[in-house]
């Protein structure tokens, strides 16, 4: 044991010897230090305060330095790097990342060792400096990925690791492959020894992101996917769990059937392969188990739902199979723990929402599993990722029928929805707003947390955005809102949006803002009162039928969704208008849009007109008009027409059923003649 | 929806002793059935199905003007030599009638000459979804029950019979073959595919031309009042939906419940006259 002041004294005097003429004095201190730092937080921080990086750096920089010297200070460097923010930095400042770089060029080979391991605690430290040092040049890349090939096994071992940590862009990760960085991952993901093959898959897993080119060679490659698919059954739950990321990174590169493999392989004799060829769906089902299983490993169970979500995307059978792997509850309970870290709960809720996108089975599971509450409060999660992925998962559950809905209303899911369509990321922003979409359906109590909280005020904002997103997720939740909204939500619309903004809608660059615009005022006007519609004519000025009219038009050449929307207002305000209103919609300019749609438009909007015929000719007590109706439309050839399309067997069921009561309408109305 | 608890519970009270002893002497438990259910038009939906098969003679069905079980059974037989080939099996055509948002209109009544006032409920139905590519329906119904208390809403799932995903087998909800057979053939659209040999096993090769669409509803669960709300809704229905004029048929099947209990419905819009319709649209995002 010594006091602190001789502990002082001897920092000082070894950071002095560094500077000492004879390189055995300089050796000793470096010595020295390094033994005192490795480990010891403390003595770091010490050294650090007095600038012994810089000092470091320089003896490593000189080019005559003895071998030694240069191994030591490399070592005490990487040390220095490694667990403290301040020592990461000075390295970087001084030049260090460049000086061990150089290392890696020696003809020494302990030197290059030295390098490579020092140059590895630089890059694997997890700070706000990572990303700068793990930016590697081409230059240092390139002579990275030559000592994959290193007749030493550790150099090589540790060169991987470092390129699983610096491959972050595709420019980096082409400069490895260019550079043929494959085949010397490849030889090491044969090594007898398993933390060689773990440092090769961790590289190729890096490698593989996102990148065809290296995703097709790996492919391509005869040992690499066999070796990859044994690793799926390694001990290490790390090289199961790297193993199977690399596996999915380049599932899609691989052929969509067995049959496809062998057909894809032309010059390779199957026959006699002992390796069999697989298919994109093999491996993916080779994975979904070994992924379940890691679930539940406590040391990498933070990265599998990440790695769920990526497998089960697009990918029905799987998505079954993973519900039936009962993965749904298991994530639904990690989910719901008190200490669930961020990344587990942003991974879970992205595979819970892939499992639920489009499974109703799923969805039901998920409510059953009680995980509600915990969704609905990771929506007001501090972690920007888990809001989206919780809105995500959210937005998944409401495309569902109205009973599960409800469940997400009886978790008070609106409040903390609205906040996020306010959020900083505009990626969350419309996530929430795409929510809303769904939730605003027909059902009451979030309609009036809507009306409550000003939602249709900030949707009607929205609406105006600039960003073609938003505005397009604020017109469709405007339209759902209204879907069978009661008047007093119609009556807040009207009160919100403004007919010219209307207009600016159903004239918007993106045709499918301008088709959900017409949905919208067909829901306006549909299940209406008489002075409902009046309410809505006099907020459009007169000009609604009008518009509807001109869409309808097949002269105008606009797309067949919006004529079907236009068609149905039509429809709507014919259903609940008083005669006035009847008269108003049926013109000289629709009955010839009405001929012209039966003979020649498609299915979808020959039925939408067929109802208007109905609606317009009904022959109830209260609609005296009809016969001045009916005589309007057969000068347009219109009951030929509906004749003709009785019997066309190449119509749909639906279509000739409703032709027949329409032409019913007009035998009763007497006026079956021409 | 159903029926009143207490109606189950009576009848359950009279049966259960009599369904233990049911296996020792078949015939006596059936004979004590039929006091029980004196005055009721027909006792299948009471009886496990296949007992009834046992039991019931087949005049029994006659008397009704429906095809008896074992005409029924023959003409199954002689369509199954049919060859299959020659078959179209296509799922029904979408109709305008079964889409979201649909209201229909009408009344659940209890079948048979004295019923009272008390057993005519009226009801309105909404469809809330339909994917036909999965042959599902969802949808609420709302219950205004004569006690003037205010509506009962249930929800409930709907299986359209498309030769795929659904056929005419239940096979749950303790349905059986025979039971379902008797069931389907209350409604005279299905006796006519029937008797015409279109009905091959639980399957019918003319499904797409049919002028009616099969289906069988289930409610899952109370909307607004809790399970002690008096009411069960442990059955099933059978429906059948005119594609011409948007009527509904069904009958409510639950072998624990009163049976016969009849519901007759309307497509409707409101406020528009008779045969107008209304056309709204959602999309999820």
């Amino acid at each position: 044991m010594v006091s602190k002041s001789h502990v002082k004294r001897g920092e000082h005097l070894l950071l002095e010897k560094l500077q000492s003429p004879e390189s055995s004095g300089r050796l000793k201190a470096v010595r020295c230090i390094r033994d005192q730092v490795i480990g010891n937080r403390s003595r770091k921080l010490a050294y650090l305060k007095l600038g012994v990086v810089e000092r470091l750096v320089e003896l490593l920089s000189d080019p005559d330095g003895e071998s030694l010297i240069r191994i030591n200070c490399a070592a005490t460097v990487g040390s220095l790097a490694y667990g403290i923010e301040d020592g990461l930095r000075a390295v970087l400042a001084s030049g260090g990342v460049a000086q061990l770089i150089q290392l890696l060029s020696s003809l020494e080979e302990r030197v290059v060792e030295a390098g490579v391991r020092a140059l590895k605690m630089v890059v694997a430290h997890q700070s706000e400096a990572t990303q700068q040092a793990q930016t590697l040049d081409a230059d240092a890349l390139q002579r990275l990925t030559e000592l994959l090939c290193s007749e030493s096994q550790s150099v090589a071992e540790v060169a991987a690791r470092i390129l699983a940590r610096c491959c972050h862009d595709a420019s980096m990760r082409q400069c490895v492959l260019d550079s043929g960085g494959l085949k010397g991952l490849e030889h090491l993901l044969q090594a007898r020894e398993a933390s060689r093959q773990e440092a090769a898959v961790e590289a190729l897993a890096a490698l593989t992101v996102g990148n065809a080119a290296v995703q097709d060679n790996i492919v391509a490659s005869p040992h690499a996917i066999p070796c990859l698919m044994a690793m799926l059954q390694a001990q290490a739950a790390q090289t199961r769990l790297l193993a199977a990321q690399c596996l999915i990174n380049v599932a899609s590169a691989m052929p969509s059937t067995s049959d496809a493999a062998v057909a894809e392989a032309p010059y390779r004799d199957y026959r006699s392969s002992p390796v069999p060829l697989l298919s994109q769906q093999d491996v993916r089902r080779a994975v979904l188990p070994v992924l379940a299983k890691l679930l539940s490993d406590d040391t990498v169970r933070e990265h599998v739902p990440h790695l769920l979500a990526e497998l089960l995307k697009d990918n029905k059978d799987l998505q079954v199979a993973a519900a039936d792997a009962d993965a749904v509850a298991k994530l639904a309970y990690l989910l719901q723990q008190d200490n669930c870290p961020p990344r587990l709960k942003g991974g879970a809720l992205r595979a819970l929402s892939t499992m639920c996108a489009d499974r109703e089975s799923s969805r039901r599971q998920l409510l059953e599993a009680k995980a509600i509450g915990a969704i609905v409060r990771s929506l007001s999660d501090p972690d920007a990722e888990v809001r989206n992925a919780a809105c995500t998962c959210v937005r998944c559950l409401s495309r569902s029928v109205k009973s599960l809905r409800a469940s997400l209303v009886d978790a008070d899911v609106a409040p903390p929805l609205f906040r996020l369509m306010e959020d900083a990321n505009p990626s969350i922003q419309a996530t929430a707003s795409a929510t809303i979409c769904n939730l605003v359906l027909d059902f009451s109590p979030v309609k009036e947390a809507v009306l409550a909280a000003g939602c249709i005020s900030a949707l009607v904002k929205l609406a105006t955005s600039a960003h073609d997103e938003l505005r397009l997720n604020a017109v469709w939740a405007l339209q759902n809102l209204v879907y069978q909204a009661n008047s007093g939500v119609r009556e807040a619309l009207l009160e919100a949006l403004s007919w010219s903004q209307v207009i600016d809608l159903v004239c918007d660059m993106r045709s499918e803002i301008q088709e959900r615009a017409f949905n919208m005022l067909r829901n306006l006007l549909a299940h209406s009162e008489s002075a409902d519609v009046k309410r809505v004519m006099e907020w459009s000025q007169g000009h609604l039928c009008e518009l509807l009219i001109s869409r309808v038009h097949p002269g105008a050449a606009h797309p067949s969704p919006q004529r079907v929307h236009a068609l149905y207002s039509l429809v709507n305000i014919s259903a609940a208008g008083e005669e006035p209103g009847r008269d108003s919609v049926l013109t000289e300019a629709l009955a010839g849009s009405l001929a012209n749609i039966l003979t020649a438009s498609d299915a979808e909007e020959k039925l939408a007109a067929v109802w208007c015929i109905i609606n317009l000719t009904n022959s109830s007590p209260e609609c005296i008009g009809a016969p001045k109706r009916v005589a309007m439309l057969r000068n347009h050839g219109i009951s030929r027409i509906l004749s003709d399309m009785q019997t066309d067997a190449a119509l749909g069921a639906d279509i000739r059923e409703r032709t027949k009561t329409a032409l019913g309408n007009l035998v009763d109305l007497d006026m079956f003649t021409e | 929806m159903p029926v009143r608890d207490e109606d189950a519970s009576d009848i359950f009270s009279e049966l259960v002793p009599q369904v233990l002893r049911s296996t020792e002497d078949r015939n006596e438990v059936t004979n004590r059935l039929r006091q029980v259910l004196s005055g009721w038009r027909r006792a299948s939906d009471l009886l496990d199905p296949d007992d009834m098969m046992a039991s019931c003679p087949a005049s029994m069905d006659e008397r009704d003007g429906l095809p008896s079980l074992h005409t029924l059974t023959t003409f199954r037989e002689s369509c199954a030599a049919t060859p299959a080939s020659s078959q179209d099996f296509s799922p029904p055509e979408p109709c305008s009638y079964l889409r979201a948002g649909q209201v229909f209109c009408g009344n659940q009544r209890v079948n048979r000459m004295e019923s009272s006032a008390a057993e005519n409920w009226l009801v309105e139905i909404q469809v809330q979804d339909v994917d036909l590519r999965q042959g599902m329906a969802w949808g609420t119904s709302s219950w205004l029950l004569p006690n003037g208390e205010a509506p009962v809403e249930t929800t409930w799932q709907g299986e359209i019979i498309d030769n795929c995903n659904h056929t005419f087998d239940t096979q749950k909800w303790g349905a059986s073959h025979i039971s379902d057979m008797k069931n389907w053939s209350k409604f005279s659209a299905f006796s006519e595919l029937y008797m015409a040999g279109s009905i091959l096993g639980s399957r019918c090769c003319r499904l797409k031309e049919c002028s009616h669409i099969f289906m069988r509803w289930k409610e899952q669960a109370f909307a607004k009042s809790g399970d002690d709300c008096g009411l069960t809704i442990a059955g099933f229905y059978y429906i059948c939906l005119c594609r011409q004029t948007g009527d509904v048929e069904g009958f409510y099947v639950d072998p624990l419940s009163l049976p016969n209990h009849k519901l007759t419905l309307k497509a409707v819009t409101a406020g528009a006259p008779a045969g107008m319709q209304s056309f709204a649209a959602f999309q999820f995002r």
